[in-house]
């Protein structure tokens, strides 16, 4: 946010200079309405019109992307560790991974992490942790292990180095939270896919299949949908989305599992319904969830109505809210006003 | 004009120029020396600069240099000082040490202007106020209680800190520079006298807005706490080796904090997504999460820059130009009187050819990557040292490659001390109490142009 009277230092290094021509249009007082936004081409979150560069991801909004070399797929089985204070992440590579306050691969600036605190080593199909005689020990979910000895850890598992807590995820998950944020049950690879609302995606390339895994089955006995995301283009099975929080993305592990695209995240999204109606949540994914075409600030939930379209990776979906039968809805309001769309498979745009 | 230096091993080093003294001597207040017509009104310009103008797109390591320069002509009034003496007065303090104490606590009166405000702490067992903080309007009055100090016999320190700050604290907040110099010349052995608990007391103390600055003489204080002590609160560190030097050492303490143009650095950057940050250099626990890293920097005085280094982690990138971090620099302006905020953009153009990052190289930034290699270098020196893994032989040899690099990218002033202890070590004298402080200033990042 820039003061008025404080006019933004730019300060660009040689050539570069030459390459970015676009007047710095002073923002006065943060002001961030009027004019067209822009939209970003390398990310498409919708820019303030005076952005010189995205606020997203930095991209100068004036230039042209250039053409990348390969698809962004995340590797697969990738894992992470995700610090609980920030969110930082810190990919695990296979082989021998440092942790410690100095040098690291997972690099933790904090007085309690010794300069070469422990190592991580990761082979084909197991992640092992090993304390390196650590000042201030290391604990996989609260329980100091032994130093000098390998420790097996699995996703999802709690380390602490120093006082510094990270959690195991696969690339691009969230670290769980305790809290209810997913039913129980639903612990990573445990999870069941059944297919309920299925089908490959006949019109969408590389074969995308979306299921529902069984953990998000609401556990009380009213099993009645609030909302159904319909795949725009008619392409593929509607999916009902039952009250409570729903999450998308590329991994068995979510409730709404949509395999095949690699522009879906491993968690993608999330949505929540209830009575009063369903909101949509981006969960950092790497290549954004948008709303009726503009992107969704990461971890920001926002109200979807009827019809409003969702876009996840290549995909895109029309929301259908169902008022509920019977009774009648007082909160909802201006939400079921609309006409709503009843039609099961609609068939938009392409 | 030379660094400030912490080593007073060499009696004529380091006198500054008259110039600094001039402008010194200024009335708080006074308008007249604002600034320079068509200068900067401002007392900081921010620069933030690449490793490399070229990231590789498919991801990488670079290290980001953050600049804050004073311009040398930016001449504003100077801040009205609220400082506390904190004295020990130990039985080992006793004769000659003490007395140039005094004498330097009378140069410090000498020194201060009645808009000034001045507190006197002594500390053995227990703590005494010699004078509690008031203005400096009778300088006679308050020497004369200067010298009344007599020596005790133990060493409080953490009471003493805890006194300093309650006068200091003591003072309605604003418009002052406040500071506390604390002097001893042995380990704590009364009160609360464990490392933690008063680097944790400073580094509250510091919460407060007071910074302190920590003198170690002889050969007996604990140079890991008195560092300590400064790095915690953004004070300085000095090690006085003889007690004539005691009185040059609070006089160019004094003149530092009378040149302070910006204080209460506060560096915040913005990161988009895709680029990460791994390591801030020389700062001790900055904040860090995914999309902003935060942590505070030396005040800066007028004329020198302050260098800071960041090490980023770039994710794989669409090819094209990015701004892969924002930088806030915000501020205490002492010229413009107001608190400011400075803005720089880092830009990488991230490309398909590894080779071309390295063509886009930034000599400023791999010399300054230099000096904080240099600066660990010295770290493990000492270690070395100190478990006696190295030989005199090969610790003269490290020392003597590290002077050479600090000679190289323009640290003349930790060059210098890199000499001292080199000298040191030949004579068998202490070369930790040295070393210590270069290695603390040359994380601060502070430099003279």
């Amino acid at each position: 946010m820039e003061q008025q009277n404080s006019e933004p230092t730019r300060v660009l290094q040689g050539p570069a200079e030459e390459r970015t021509q676009i007047a710095p249009v002073p923002t006065p007082g943060g002001v961030t309405q009027m004019g067209v936004p822009v939209v970003c081409p390398v990310c498409h979150t919708q820019n303030p019109s005076l952005e010189t560069y995205c606020v997203e991801c930095g991209f100068l909004l004036a230039s042209t992307p250039g053409t990348e070399q390969e698809p962004p797929t995340e590797e697969p089985g990738g894992l992470e560790l995700v610090e609980a204070v920030g969110g930082r992440r810190f990919r695990i590579r296979p082989g021998v991974n440092m942790v410690g306050r100095e040098n690291g691969d997972i690099l933790l600036m904090d007085g309690t992490v010794s300069r070469r605190h422990a190592q991580i080593r990761r082979s084909e199909d197991t992640v092992t942790l090993t304390d390196l005689n650590s000042t201030n020990g290391t604990f996989v979910d609260g329980r100091r292990i032994p130093p000098q000895e390998e420790t097996p850890i699995a996703i999802g598992a709690e380390l602490r180095f120093g006082n510094v807590v990270l959690t195991l995820v696969e690339a691009g998950a969230e670290a769980p939270v305790p809290s209810a944020a997913q039913p129980a049950g639903v612990a990573g690879e445990a999870t069941q896919v059944i297919a309920r609302s299925v089908g490959p995606a006949p019109a969408q390339p590389g074969g995308i299949t979306m299921t529902r895994s069984a953990g998000a089955l609401p556990a009380e006995d009213v099993l009645r949908p609030v909302a159904r995301l319909i795949p725009a283009g008619g392409a593929g099975e509607a999916v009902d989305l039952y009250p409570g929080p729903t999450t998308i993305g590329r991994r068995t592990s979510n409730d709404v599992v949509i395999a095949g695209d690699p522009y879906i995240s491993g968690r993608h999204a999330q949505l929540d319904c209830d009575d009063t109606g369903c909101y949509v949540t981006d969960l950092q994914s790497t290549n954004g969830t948008l709303l009726n075409g503009v992107k969704l600030d990461p971890g920001v939930r926002v109200r979807v109505e009827d019809g409003d379209e969702l876009t996840i990776g290549q995909n895109t979906y029309r929301i259908e809210i169902i008022p509920p039968g019977g009774m009648d809805v007082p909160a909802a309001g201006e939400a079921n006003a609309g006409e709503s769309a009843e039609g099961p498979q609609g068939e938009d745009e392409g | 004009m030379e660094d400030r230096t912490q080593q007073m091993g060499y009696p004529a080093g380091g006198v500054p120029p008259a110039g600094p003294y001039g402008e010194r001597t200024v009335v708080p207040g006074g308008t007249a020396d604002r600034t320079v017509v068509g200068g900067p009104m401002r007392a900081l310009e921010l620069e933030a600069v690449p490793g490399s103008r070229y990231g590789y797109a498919g991801g990488g390591r670079e290290h980001l240099l953050l600049m804050a320069k004073s311009a040398a002509q930016a001449i504003g009034r100077r801040m009205p000082l609220n400082l506390a003496l904190v004295i020990d007065r130990s039985g080992s303090m006793e004769g000659e040490p003490l007395d140039y104490v005094k004498r330097a606590c009378g140069y410090v009166v000498d020194l201060l202007e009645p808009t000034d405000i001045l507190s006197i702490i002594t500390f053995a067992e227990q703590v005494d106020v010699v004078m509690p903080a008031r203005r400096v309007m009778n300088k006679a009055l308050i020497k004369e209680h200067i010298n009344r100090i007599q020596v005790g016999n133990t060493t409080n320190l953490y009471d003493g800190l805890a006194m300093a700050a309650a006068q200091v604290g003591s003072v309605p907040a604003g418009g002052y520079l406040n500071r506390i110099l604390i002097l001893t010349d042995g380990e704590p052995t009364a009160g609360i006298k464990d490392f933690g608990s008063i680097v944790n007391q400073v580094a509250e103390v510091k919460q407060r807005g007071i910074s302190v600055t920590a003198l170690g003489f002889g050969s007996e204080y604990n140079e890991e706490l008195m560092a300590g002590i400064a790095r915690r609160s953004g004070g300085n560190y000095y090690y006085i080796s003889q007690p004539s030097l005691i009185p040059e050492v609070f006089r160019r303490e004094l003149e530092t904090l009378m040149t302070v143009v910006a204080r209460n650095l506060r560096m915040r950057l913005r990161l988009p997504r895709g680029v990460q940050c791994r390591y801030v250099y020389g700062v001790t626990q900055p904040q860090i999460t995914a999309r902003t890293v935060e942590y505070a920097l030396a005040d800066v005085e007028r004329g020198s820059t302050l260098v800071n280094l960041v090490e980023l982690e770039y994710a794989r990138h669409v090819p094209g130009t990015y701004r892969v971090a924002r930088a806030e620099l915000t501020y205490d302006d002492v010229v413009s009187g107001r608190t400011e905020t400075l803005f720089a953009d880092a830009v990488v153009e991230f490309v398909t050819d590894q080779s071309q990052v390295e063509m886009g190289r930034n000599a400023v930034v791999a010399r300054e990557l230099e000096v904080h290699l240099a600066s660990r270098n010295l770290e493990k020196t000492m270690m070395g040292m100190r478990t006696q893994q190295l030989t005199a032989m090969s610790a003269m040899q490290e020392l003597q490659r590290t002077r050479t690099i600090l000679m190289q990218s323009g640290r003349e002033a930790q060059a210098q001390e890199v000499t001292q202890a080199i000298d040191a070590l030949q004579r068998g004298g202490d070369v930790e109490k040295t070393l210590i402080g270069t290695i603390y200033n040359l994380d601060q990042g502070k430099k003279r142009e």
